[in-house]
């Protein structure tokens, strides 16, 4: 027996852990036994502990080169750097689940024990859900997917990571995107307690508030790391290719937006209790689905390494979920009524409604985009694919009808809203806006989608600007501060609003990034002899033959540019295509890309022959920095929006004056 | 006044918005659009144009040749699908099935925007009418503007 072997002892003692909890936890709500819940909790953290001795042990079998495991024989090879080790961990099926379980398995303890006071009704039902959640994983992992599965000999080297896998950038986006996935659990579990206990009302709104933000910033980053990899990696000029696997991703953190804009509304007016059921319901079974997808191949794509046979099961744990859920919502519909009414069509309100039916119709489009080959080959038996064309002329759309909300829904009033205020308030974003539209096509804006979609993003952005003026003008004029002071204070006393804000401008600054580099792309493709060169843009580019590079387990042929923009010479660059020891026939390009606030230069080696002659794909990408620094303000906003508050301090209680004075009598 | 304005602009962005439309490509640019509508054979995912296999460059090299020989971008993409079916196509044909893939999302949005102006109707019906706000004189616009404006000072605005 080998160390490894008790990181399935471990799984599988954790299975039966999760078993017992999730049983006693529902006993003990429904007896009142609470030293039974104790043990049910005792078990969670149990949990937690067996399976990071399970999730350190695979850790340690990759880097003592345990090649005896099948996972590490496959995923890693000896001279692999240690980053790649790291990475390797969750670079296939078996370690991505185990990632999955092992986060669940610790952030179900976090929660457990921030809620040792609070709560105390949802609780047991949470454990039980979380549990029934992990048991399934666990099962999985037990019998289906055992990343400690031993071959029958030990080979001296294992085959190694897929070549497109071997970057920096897998250290963080497969466990962010799995973690975000994970986190929805959390959230989805107090709905159900909520639904269980009968008491669907605004506790479990408020219990969930912060848990949301989290599972929804961390299925963020994870995004953000996968468009920041495909750039860097894929070598096709764009971040984002509608890929099946990209868009099971985009799916549940969609559906997780529409869920924490619709709660605002039941925490300000009692309505819409129903739906936001039906939201967290939604956003975790598609990320459930989204684990499946990346995990099984179902949908065919470049992400999509490992295959195997988990569909069944994972569909039907899917299933179970749906099915369960729904029915469950269905027989508490008597309780969950609405405390308001819709007064106006015009009103906040409403404008929160347009945004659920917008992101839900997005969320939609894209799901319906990515099944439909398996549709179209269940119906038809032709393998029809959606590329993004289809995606942009569905979802751009609304994408923008998106942006506008953006900037109009702040200007309208809770219940309802006259023509008159509107028009007040309005009239001088508008005329901003038909300025800006006005002044675009001198700036050589001349796409009419582009001057469109512009308008939009500043008509946003001015009424983002004009919401922190107002409020900084009346917290000036109540309390005579300065400017920044002003709008110092004016956020941390609003952290959830002012942050919210700061997040929509992250979204207008991505926007504006991906509008330009969706829009002005400039692409060229040219065979090139040594000493010959090609412009582009402003650009030219010298090609001065190739290089061979020799590197631990692969080798790198790189072509060897000049780069001048316009007379000045701004730099050499060496875009590359390295070849991985047992992947010989699977080249992965080395993209060089000089990055600026305004543009990208981004070039791929397509093709080479001998010392000489290249073929060099350039691409022009205007404004994508921009796409990153929104993406990382939005996750500043969530950051404020999320900050906890500060408890009042309790003030130490002096010696109370009275014996003072007596003692010194 | 404000309504001339406003046409007058409106005018102008119609104009300028046809002009961008006219605006002529380049052949390298035709013969991206039409590689971009084509996915590659060998590949998972990618479109002609992006992928760096043989076959695709043989593929770019055919559409140039029939882009010069004035074939339009319709009769070259109905060639590929000839020799290699509709799998090639990277966005499904806009007739048969395919409307169905184009419309369908159209018409899960029309449904969803259904529900919600019923879900609406209903909830409003059962407080009986909807409000109707008497218009607010400019007075005490003023007045309640100054009150609000003092709220938000004291507690650094309202959280939402």
């Amino acid at each position: 027996m080998s160390i490894t072997d008790v990181g399935y002892v471990a799984v599988l003692l954790s299975l039966v852990v999760a078993f017992y909890s999730g049983v006693a936890a529902i006993v003990s709500a429904r007896r009142g036994l609470e030293e039974l819940e104790a043990s049910a909790r005792n078990g969670v953290f149990a949990i937690a502990g067996l399976l990071s001795v399970a999730g350190f042990l695979l850790f340690y079998a990759f880097f003592s080169h345990d090649f005896g495991v099948r996972y590490v024989y496959v995923n890693a090879t000896r001279d692999m750097p240690w980053y790649l080790k790291l990475s390797a961990f969750w670079g296939g099926q078996e370690g991505s689940l185990l990632f999955w379980a092992w986060g669940l398995s610790i952030f179900t303890a976090v929660v457990i024990w921030q809620n040792l006071r609070r709560n105390r009704e949802f609780m047991p039902y949470v454990i039980a859900v979380l549990m029934a959640i992990q048991s399934f994983f666990l099962v999985v992992l037990g019998f289906v997917s055992n990343p400690f599965e031993r071959l029958p000999f030990s080979p001296l080297d294992g085959q190694g990571l897929n070549p497109l896998l071997r970057d920096a950038g897998m250290l963080g986006h497969p466990p962010f995107l799995l973690a975000g996935y994970m986190s929805w659990s959390i959230p989805f579990a107090f709905a159900i307690a909520a639904l269980l206990t009968g008491k669907p009302g605004a506790e479990w709104i408020r219990a969930v508030r912060h848990y949301t933000l989290v599972a929804w910033a961390v299925l963020w980053i994870g995004l953000l790391f996968g468009a920041w990899w495909a750039y860097h990696v894929l070598g096709w000029g764009g971040y984002w290719g509608w890929d099946p696997v990209e868009n099971v991703a985009l799916m549940p953190w969609l559906m997780g937006t529409a869920f924490l804009h619709s709660i605002i509304v039941q925490e300000r007016r009692g309505m819409l209790k129903v739906w936001n059921f039906v939201l967290i319901i939604l956003t975790f079974a598609l990320s459930i689905f989204g684990t499946f997808v990346v995990r099984s191949g179902v949908l065919s794509s470049v992400h999509a390494f490992a295959k195997s046979a988990i569909g069944p099961l994972f569909f039907l744990f899917l299933a179970v979920i749906l099915v369960f859920s729904l029915a469950l919502l269905f027989t508490r519909l008597s309780s969950l009524r609405s405390e308001q009414t819709f007064d106006a069509l015009v009103s906040r309100e409403s404008s929160f409604l347009l945004n659920n039916l917008l992101l839900v119709g997005i969320t939609f489009a894209v799901f319906w985009g990515s099944i439909l080959p398996l549709v179209s080959e269940a119906v038809r038996g032709v393998k029809l694919t959606v590329g993004p064309p289809f995606f942009i002329q569905v979802a751009g759309p609304l994408f923008l009808a998106l942006m506008l909300l953006l900037g109009i829904c702040p200007l309208l009033a809770w219940r309802a809203v006259t023509w008159a205020t509107l028009w007040r308030n309005f009239r001088w974003l508008l005329l901003g806006t038909l300025v800006v539209a006005g002044v675009l096509p001198f700036v050589g804006v001349r796409n009419p989608w582009a001057i469109v979609a512009y308008s939009a993003s500043a008509f946003a952005l001015a009424s983002i600007i004009l919401e922190y003026y107002r409020g900084v003008r009346a917290r000036r004029r109540f309390s005579g501060e300065g400017y920044p002071k002003a709008l110092s204070t004016l956020v941390s006393r609003n952290k959830r609003r002012y942050g919210g804000y700061i997040i929509h401008l992250g979204v207008v600054i991505m926007a504006v990034g991906i509008i330009g580099s969706l829009m002005f792309q400039k692409v060229r493709e040219a065979t090139l002899s040594a000493g010959e060169s090609m412009s582009i843009g402003g650009y030219t580019i010298t090609y001065n033959g190739n290089a061979e590079v020799f590197m631990p387990g692969h080798q790198m042929i790189q072509a060897k540019l000049d780069v001048l923009q316009g007379e000045k010479k701004v730099g050499e660059m060496g875009p590359g295509k390295s070849i991985y020891r047992n992947y010989e026939n699977q080249p992965v390009s080395r993209i060089a890309i000089r990055s600026g606030l305004g543009e990208d230069l981004y070039i791929v080696l397509a093709g080479y022959e001998g010392n000489s002659l290249a073929t060099l794909t350039v691409f022009v990408n205007p404004l994508v920095a921009w796409v990153w620094i929104g993406g990382v303000v939005l996750l500043l906003g969530t950051l404020v929006a999320g900050w906890p508050e500060l408890q009042a301090r309790a003030v130490p209680v002096r010696r109370p004056v009275r014996r003072v004075v007596a003692s010194e009598a | 006044m404000k309504l001339r304005a406003i046409s007058v602009f409106a005018a102008l962005f119609m104009a300028l918005v046809l002009w961008g439309m006219a605006q002529a490509q380049s052949i390298d640019e035709k013969v991206r659009d039409v590689a971009q509508a084509l996915e590659c054979p060998v590949c998972e995912n990618l479109s002609v144009a992006d992928s760096p296999s043989d076959l695709a460059q043989e593929m770019k090299a055919l559409i140039r040749e029939k882009l010069e020989q004035g074939q339009s971008k319709e009769e070259i993409l109905q060639y590929f699908v000839s020799r290699y079916g509709e799998e090639i196509l990277r966005d499904p044909p806009k007739t048969g099935f395919g409307l169905v893939v184009w419309w369908g999302p159209v018409a899960g949005l029309a449904i969803g925007a259904g529900v919600i102006y019923l879900f609406f109707r209903e909830l409003s019906r059962k407080r009986g009418a909807q409000v109707q706000l008497p218009e607010p004189s400019e007075e005490d616009v003023r007045k309640y503007g100054k009150r609000l404006e003092e709220e938000l000072g004291k507690q650094g605005g309202k959280p939402i």
